[in-house]
């Protein structure tokens, strides 16, 4: 007699690559994550009773996903039109950069890795790999869990706070912390579990907010003088800002600065885009004096000189409330 | 990284104590009942006995073949016990405990063999009729554990049957054109 198909709910989250697949699926007493090579599925099952716990860390995953390509899949086709109706040509080249700023913003800053804890294993779910997903992830498995092993001892999680200070014996009942599975083990003293939860500013975020104070200054000196110079020397500025801010997005992926000031870079490199594709296309109207027009740079020059000081005073102040505040440690909450 | 015991405090959230970085931790209780592992008890002079270890104590029967097993050996599925050796040889109701680890996707080789060996045309004459082959043979087999339709299989077996139509066509249009050369 053939067995009864188990049925599975599909959960939040699937990785979908040009030859690999990833997804978890929810049976009547276990999660199935399902591993595909194209032509093979591998398969590899978490009894709900057995889940001890499920952790997301923030970390950077640059993955191109099915859906990726075919935007910029749709993005060629839309280039290759705009080679024959022109008018499609501003967009075209706006949405690109766009396009890729965006994937470069959730990779690095709405990403995370999703570990499944047994007694025996410690696995990354491939396919909850943005932070949403994770958190529709978690809301979908931990009441079903919840509902098989019951609720945590809140008197566990006493006996576990009072390791932090002196020593004392395990409550009645409880088992000792020496018990417990590595994933609750105290990470041993090394180097790098001496450096304090990121820093407020590092060097890229310094050098940064240098950039966006030279900007604004050259832009200022724009509108009295107009040296070939000072084109370079803003060229030179952007450059360096790009630069940074990709620092600067590595060291917050690394857990080196904790200050928000990356989502300034993400909103000046979306600025720059955007600044440098309405400048071409202004300066190509008054090129061609399809209408009689105005100083066109200056526009722009004045708006990205207020734009520059918006975002140097925002950065300032991120890193120097950040500055202010203890580092976001809970042993610092004296609990 | 190993989280700190104290972080599972801070309802749900735990920083890192190297990077920093902000987790979002799920605790359950099974991580408690991990320290308290099956432990076979050894087994008293008259007491039943494990059938793969006669120095430990019995502690169910196995629902399949019957054999006493002792806490070590004991394999619980679907609320049954069941001993080693049935499990292994899937015996019995066995088969109906899902253990498979991996699966191969017919309907997606048969779908694919068609679509991709046009990118070179005339690997098409040995693709469309293998992939028509696959199709048939693999129709009955089961598919993914999740995956439940068999439009890919239907899709192979009609893009192959299309591919080889239009091979039968273009040889049968060949066949037929005047032979030149006899003047």
């Amino acid at each position: 007699m053939a067995a009864e198909p188990i049925r599975y709910r599909k959960l939040p989250g699937h990785r979908r690559g040009i030859i690999n697949a990833s997804s978890v699926w929810l049976g009547p007493d276990h999660l199935l994550l399902v591993k595909s090579q194209r032509f093979k599925e591998e398969y590899k099952r978490y009894y709900l009773r057995d889940i001890q716990a499920i952790a997301v860390a923030r970390a950077g995953r640059f993955h191109i996903s099915s859906r990726a390509l075919a935007l910029g899949a749709l993005w060629f086709a839309s280039w290759v039109v705009s080679l024959t109706y022109l008018r499609l040509t501003p967009f075209v080249w706006t949405a690109g950069p766009l396009l890729v700023i965006a994937w470069l913003y959730i990779s690095f800053d709405r990403s995370c890795v999703c570990r499944i804890y047994t007694a025996v294993s410690a696995d990354v779910l491939p396919s909850v790999y943005r932070t949403w997903t994770a958190r529709r992830f978690l809301r979908a498995v931990e009441p079903r869990i919840r509902e098989v092993q019951g609720p945590i001892d809140p008197a566990w999680l006493d006996v576990a706070g009072r390791r932090v200070g002196p020593e004392s014996a395990p409550a009645p009942g409880m088992l000792p912390l020496t018990d417990l599975p590595s994933i609750l083990e105290p990470a041993a003293p090394g180097p790098a579990a001496a450096t304090p939860a990121g820093a407020a500013r590092t060097v890229a975020s310094d050098i940064f907010l240098a950039t966006l104070l030279i900007e604004a200054a050259l832009d200022a000196a724009g509108f009295r003088m107009n040296a070939p110079a000072l084109s370079w020397l803003t060229a030179a500025a952007a450059v360096a800002q790009i630069g940074a801010a990709v620092f600067l997005f590595i060291d917050r992926s690394r857990g080196r600065l904790r200050s928000a000031v990356h989502k300034v870079a993400i909103a000046r490199l979306i600025w720059l885009t955007v600044v440098y594709y309405i400048g071409s296309g202004l300066n190509a109207i008054t090129r061609t004096a399809m209408i009689p027009f105005v100083p066109a740079n200056d526009v722009i020059r004045a708006i990205d000189l207020a734009v520059s000081i918006v975002l140097l005073a925002t950065g300032a102040s991120i890193v120097w409330r950040a500055g202010e505040e203890p580092p976001p440690s809970l042993l610092g909450n004296g609990s | 990284m190993p989280l700190s015991k104290w972080e599972f405090q801070a309802g749900g959230t735990a920083t890192c104590p190297a990077c920093g970085a902000a987790n979002t931790v799920c605790a359950f209780p099974a991580m408690l009942a991990a320290a308290g592992a099956a432990r076979a008890e050894a087994a008293l002079e008259g007491e039943a006995a494990c059938f793969d270890h006669p120095a430990k104590r019995a502690t169910a029967a196995c629902s399949q073949c019957g054999r006493y097993v002792c806490a070590l050996c004991a394999v619980e599925l679907g609320g049954e016990v069941w001993c080693p050796n049935c499990v292994a040889s899937r015996a019995g109701r066995a088969r109906a405990a899902n253990l498979e680890t991996s699966r191969t996707l017919w309907d997606s080789v048969a779908f694919t063999l068609p679509l991709a060996s046009l990118a070179v045309w005339p690997v098409t004459i040995l693709a469309a009729p293998a992939a028509i082959a696959i199709g048939i043979v693999k129709w009955n087999r089961p598919l993914s554990l999740v995956r439940r339709t068999r439009w890919r299989l239907a899709a192979g077996i009609a893009l192959g049957a299309a591919e080889t139509a239009g091979w039968a066509w273009a040889i049968a249009y060949l066949l037929a054109l005047p032979r030149g050369g006899g003047g």
